[in-house]
């Protein structure tokens, strides 16, 4: 380095620390190794670094012997050390302000740099998240509803949190195009991530580079598949305000500009509260963290803390409403998953101001000086191994397409195996995984040949998930009405079409779903509001026009291909009251016999109540469907033939093949010598004939999922009549 | 950040001053010469040969023809003509220069002329479509609950208040303002002589019971009727009588339920009754012939004189029958002094009619008695056959009114306060949605062709996916805002139970 030399920043390869470390200062050493005075050093770091002429050498006091040796010169001698000795009396200020005005160049610096890496950044995200992100499921997971134009933003506009509501919903309008949900992350994860990156590097020394990485894998995580983003974009929204404060503190050279900032800032929070409700908080919290901590203003540390406490409670003067806990926490997700996925959304939340409290006590308190070099490294690596570990999960979500959820989104998308093997990946018997195993089934034509290849319960009410316990449940709405659309119960799906719009509002699905049923009941005009309404969401326009279009040429839609196969099946009577599944499912094959998923419902239903009369009235319109009797159907007339000693009527002997004759053979021979110990019975039989209707006669349960708890329950097995 | 080269801030500068002079001069240019077509144009919403309130807002309309641009003159004998050029078909009025013609032409007709220029440059004009403005006023603010097409479920649903002399709506109550969640519920509500010094609503909150909320003077107070003896069942319909002080209201034991064909929401009523609240003593009296335990006593509402309280009655029947019950429309005399009874009398018999009555609303002056006839049950606005009747009470006998009726549901009615105006709720476009009408009601006793509640965007019926009802006219606003009325229901300081007095 030669006397009057520039020299771009970047070649002290410890400014960082230097410039954002805590208790450590900057000085400028003149050739003949002696420190300047302070003040001029002051002035100078005042400046942009970029803009000084380096005409003497540049130094650190190092505060400990391990850093002197990492230093850029280390050749600095101890008595160097004795520095305080030169410091005027307000060298804390003066120190404060130089690392303040470090970071401000930072983010200029920041800046500069993005002009070429951020495209690149993007670039190189956008395609990594490409094959990553699962779009569609996201639009099924987490509908949202989005109309263009003034009226509907009106409705988000009296709630306090409303308008960010509104933008997460049209965020989620993104998923409808991969790209464009893809995009969409894409930006949403770089801000997240210069955000904390922005705050954090505020806090504590070094770049922050990479621990600010694990912010934006984390909401990818969690919003790949546990929450909306309406649960995330308030909390970004909030800790962008605050980076925002941040930087513009750090900005005026004299004190009113400064207390300007900051009235101003304090004033904007309670709009601000208004706009992204529990985002409020993290604006709040972190400029009190970065005021009582990196400023040491006590007074604006408790203003920020006071206006945190006291905005909601204001504003709910003009925006009443009285739960506490919403005035405060709206937008933020509650615990209501596993313990894993818990762990992950605290951490998303706690990250950035736990992050920036832990970045300045390790600073303040030279945690890095104290540590051994070895210990230090190994931080560094269990760091980017964590990190390593989020970025795996995120890859491994893609892969993971178990559970009734998926099964529902594959289900939807018109998959009905890929769902049903979904749904094998990871069985149990609960009302909502057997409903849409037995819908799957059907839509795949395999219900009476595999529905006991699922868990079952002997009972038929999860076929059409009737418990009313469920009825306020997001999404339920939704498989009602498919269900009923299918089965022909057209009222009854308009019924729940009307649920699901009150209940989830104008989304896609819903929209398309009131459009259909409208149209199958011969109500053309109120259709066509539905689909209007379709018209306005981002990225259904031209849908929405080709459904315009199919109206004006048949307002009837006898073309399209779902009117045509569900108009046939339409009810023709009025039915009024409360009526069991049975007389549901008989009422549609009243109003059509040829109803296939009607009458394999109806068997359905027949099999799991084990209702043998019911099973027998059905039998002679057995062979209206099949030419060969599905596997359960077989077996069901076996058990019928074993009871009753002969076929029910309009069915023979031919029905049944050798194959399922001589199965049932070999199952009497296993069952019988063990009939009365049911844990017997139910080793020897669950391995062969676990999925076979005897199997679920015997047990009432199929042998997938939890083996009962035969001590418990002494009536499993043995119970039933053979 | 470059700096801004001097001579580009002039430029910009230029640029601006020439817009702003150059835009109030911009008018759209009506062509002189066009092809006459022998029709009329199709427009959006339909407001030809409607007859609309001198003081309401601009009525915005699309023009449903394919064109490239569309140019609407407005004009009447009185005053400069307005005119309105767009490239989307969506005509929207300025409003100064509606207003201003309006109060030219009150009392007169003026004519829309709409001319469009085809892709080929040349125009096409329509034959012109009358309208006719009326004398008088309508009342300047709607209230109205706004809510989704639901069945059981819901999140979000309010009453709002709409001025008709501009476009703005603000709401009087959400239920987020009493709700932690989404178990709250606004029901009905109503108003004294259309004026909001005395208003009254019912909500329903899990978190905060069922309670009446009346408002006199602009205090609001809350009180649980439910609580008085009388019925466990929280307040339904309500009517304030004249007087100020009395507020006659239902409960209703309903239920909905739904049918496998066509329309397939409807309610049973399982059992109502009817009663009168004292707001000045904190007092519930009611009599065997509006509590008939043979009956259900439904829809109360006071003669405009305070005299007569009418109400819709039916025979208790299973639900078996649900399509033979049938309301009778009736009243009973009651002194608001002495708190006195008569006996109640048939105005017109559901087995006279074959209808069932609901929704009874006695003009201002107290001769017309408008009224739904619908083909069963007391829930008109889920029966597509319901419309709108009224009876001369000089020379009684009922009569449809033709001219405001669709084929689908019209109900929840109500009347200005100077008696010539009607707002209701019709479901006319499609049978699901409701929107509200303001129908001109003459002297004669003739309604006229109703014109939909005017909106900023001509265009908003079209997708609009929420429905309206109970369109309740006032002639001030409401002096309670959501948040007052919010946090009197969560402060919980409900009036004492009120005592129950039976006649």
């Amino acid at each position: 380095m030669k006397p009057g030399c520039r020299l771009p920043l970047s070649y002290f390869p410890n400014r960082s620390p230097v410039l954002s470390g805590i208790g450590v200062e900057l000085y400028l050493i003149d050739p003949k190794e002696r420190l300047v005075t302070p003040e001029f050093q002051v002035e100078r770091h005042a400046l942009p670094l970029r803009q000084v002429n380096v005409d003497i050498r540049l130094a650190r006091l190092e505060w400990s012997r391990q850093d002197a040796r990492r230093s850029d010169i280390a050749s600095i001698p101890y008595r160097a050390h004795h520095a305080t000795v030169f410091l005027p009396r307000n060298m804390r200020a003066r120190r404060e302000k130089a690392r303040l005005t470090s970071a401000s160049e930072r983010d200029r610096t920041l800046v500069q740099r993005m002009k070429l890496h951020l495209p690149l950044a993007a670039a190189c995200l956008y395609a990594g998240l490409w094959p990553l992100m699962d779009v569609g499921f996201l639009a099924h997971r987490f509908p949202a509803p989005f109309l263009t134009g003034a009226a509907f933003f009106q409705r988000y506009a009296h709630v306090v949190g409303g308008p960010v509501e509104y933008s997460a919903n049209f965020f989620s309008q993104t998923y409808s195009r991969h790209w464009a949900g893809v995009l969409a992350f894409t930006l949403f994860a770089l801000a997240a991530w210069a955000t904390a990156r922005g705050i954090l590097r505020r806090f504590s020394p070094g770049s922050c580079n990479w621990p600010a990485a694990t912010f934006p894998i984390l909401i990818l995580v969690l919003a790949s598949r546990n929450i909306g983003v309406l649960y995330i974009l308030p909390m970004v929204a909030g800790l962008a305000a605050a980076w925002l404060y941040m930087a513009l503190c750090e900005k005026p050279r004299n004190r009113w500009a400064h207390s300007a900032v900051v009235v101003l800032f304090l004033i904007a929070s309670i709009p601000l509260y208004y706009l992204l409700a529990s985002g409020f908080l993290y604006l709040c919290a972190t400029c009190a963290l970065f005021e009582l901590l990196i400023r040491r203003r006590w007074i604006l540390g408790l203003a920020w803390i006071a206006f945190g406490a006291a905005a909601p409670y204001g504003v709910s003067y003009l925006l009443y409403e009285p739960d506490i806990v919403s005035r405060y926490f709206r937008w933020m997700r509650m615990p209501e998953f596993d313990a894993g996925t818990n762990s992950l959304i605290a951490g998303m939340y706690l990250f950035v101001p736990a992050g920036a409290v832990v970045g300045f006590l390790a600073g303040r308190f030279r945690v890095a000086d104290r540590i051994a070099p070895r210990f230090r490294l190994a931080v560094r690596v269990v760091g980017f191994a964590a990190l390593a570990f989020l970025a795996s999960r995120l890859v491994a979500l893609q892969f993971d397409k178990s559970g009734w959820i998926y099964a529902d989104y594959l289900l939807d998308d018109g998959r009905p195996d890929e769902a049903l093997a979904s749904l094998a990946q990871s069985p149990n018997d609960t009302d909502p995984v057997r409903f849409l195993t037995f819908y799957a089934l059907a839509r795949a034509g395999r219900l009476p040949w595999e529905m006991f290849h699922y868990p079952q319960l002997p009972s038929s009410d999860a076929l059409l998930f009737r418990d009313s316990k469920w009825d306020t449940v997001p999404g339920i709405a939704d498989w009602r009405s498919d269900l009923c659309l299918e089965l022909g119960r057209v009222s009854e799906s308009q019924r729940w079409a009307h649920e699901a719009l009150a209940v989830e509002g104008e989304t896609p699905r819903v929209l398309e779903r009131m459009a259909l049923v409208y149209i199958l009941n011969g109500n053309p005009d109120a259709s066509r509001t539905f689909v209007r309404a379709l018209e306005k969401v981002p990225f259904q326009g031209a849908r929405a026009q080709q459904y315009l279009a199919s109206l004006d040429r048949d307002p009837a839609m006898r073309a399209d291909p779902l009117v045509a196969r569900i108009q046939p099946l339409m009810l023709r009577q009025d039915y009024v009251g409360t009526w069991s599944t049975e007389q549901i499912l008989q009422q549609c094959l009243e109003a059509n016999p040829s109803n296939r998923m009607a009458f394999e419902y109806l068997l359905a239903h027949y099999l799991l109540t084990s209702d043998v009369e019911g099973f027998a009235r059905l039998a002679p319109r057995l062979k209206d469907f099949y030419g060969e009797m599905p596997t359960h159907v077989q077996e069901a007339l076996l058990s019928f033939r074993n009871v009753n000693g002969s076929m029910p009527p309009g069915v023979d002997g031919s029905a049944i093949s050798r194959e399922t004759e001589a199965r049932f053979q070999n199952f009497i021979d296993i069952y019988l010598p063990r009939q009365n110990s049911p844990e017997a019975a139910w080793a020897a039989l669950a391995p062969v004939f676990g999925k076979t209707y005897w199997f679920f006669y015997i047990f009432g349960r199929t042998a997938v999922g939890q083996p009962p708890d035969f001590r418990a329950d002494g009536s499993q097995g043995a119970g039933r009549p053979q | 950040m470059k700096p801004c080269h001097p001579n580009r801030r002039s430029l910009a500068a230029t640029l601006v001053l020439t817009v702003l002079l150059v835009l109030p001069a911009c008018k759209a240019h009506w062509p002189e010469k066009a092809q006459s077509v022998s029709r009329r144009p199709v427009l959006y919403p339909d407001y030809g040969d409607t007859v609309i309130a001198p003081n309401v807002a601009p009525l915005n309309f699309k023009i449903k023809e394919s064109a490239v641009r569309f140019l609407a003159r407005i004009a009447g004998e009185k005053g400069d003509a307005v005119e309105v050029s767009t490239r989307d078909g969506r005509i929207v009025f300025p409003e100064r220069a509606w207003k201003r013609l309006m109060a030219q032409n009150r009392g007169a007709a003026v004519w829309v002329t709409i001319t469009v220029q085809d892709n080929d440059g040349a125009y096409r004009r329509f034959e012109p479509v009358r309208i006719d403005i009326a004398r008088e006023d309508v009342d300047r603010y709607v209230v109205y609950r706004l809510i989704p097409p639901m069945d059981h479920f819901w999140v979000k649903m309010g009453i709002y208040q709409r001025d008709l002399e501009g476009f703005s709506e603000r709401p009087i109550i959400e239920n987020q303002n009493f709700s932690v969640g989404s178990d709250g519920c606004v029901n009905c509500h109503s108003f004294r002589r259309n004026r909001p010094d005395r208003m009254s609503l019912q909500i329903r909150s899990g978190s905060f019971g069922k309670p009446m909320i009346v408002i006199k003077d602009g205090v609001a107070r809350t009180v649980d009727t439910s609580a008085s003896g009388f019925s466990k069942s929280p307040a339904a319909y309500q009517s304030w009588h004249p007087d100020g002080r009395h507020i006659a209201y239902s409960v209703n034991k309903v239920m909905p339920l739904e049918h496998t064909i066509g329309e397939h929401r409807d309610v049973w009523d399982d059992d109502s009754d009817l009663a009168v609240y004292d707001t000045d003593t904190n007092q519930v009296s009611t009599t065997h012939d509006i509590a008939d335990p043979d009956r259900r006593e439904t829809w109360p509402s006071w003669s405009a004189d305070g005299r007569y309280l009418y109400f819709c009655s039916a025979p208790q029947l299973p639900m078996t029958q649900l399509h033979e019950v049938k309301y009778d429309l009736m009243r009973i005399p009651y002194d608001a002094a002495t708190g006195t009874w008569g006996k109640r009398e048939t105005i017109l018999s559901a087995a006279d009619t074959g209808m069932s009555a609901a929704q009874p609303k006695e003009s201002p002056d107290g001769r017309w008695l408008l009224f739904t006839l619908s083909d069963h049950g007391n829930f008109p606005v889920f029966q597509p056959t319901s419309d709108l009747y009224v009876i001369d009470l000089k020379s009684g006998g009922p009569k449809s009114l033709t001219a405001l009726n669709s084929r689908w549901a019209d109900s929840w009615h109500s009347w200005s306060s100077n008696g010539r105006w009607i707002a209701f709720a019709s479901k006319r476009e499609g049978g699901v949605l409701a929107r509200i009408y303001f129908s001109y009601f003459d002297r004669n006793g003739q309604a006229h062709k109703p014109f939909a509640m005017p909106q900023e965007d001509p265009s908003f019926y079209e997708s609009c996916t929420m429905t309206y009802n109970i369109p309740e006219l006032i002639i001030e606003p409401a002096p309670v805002s959501a948040s007052q009325l919010g946090r009197v229901i969560a402060a919980k300081t409900t009036l004492p139970a009120p005592s129950l007095v039976r006649k």
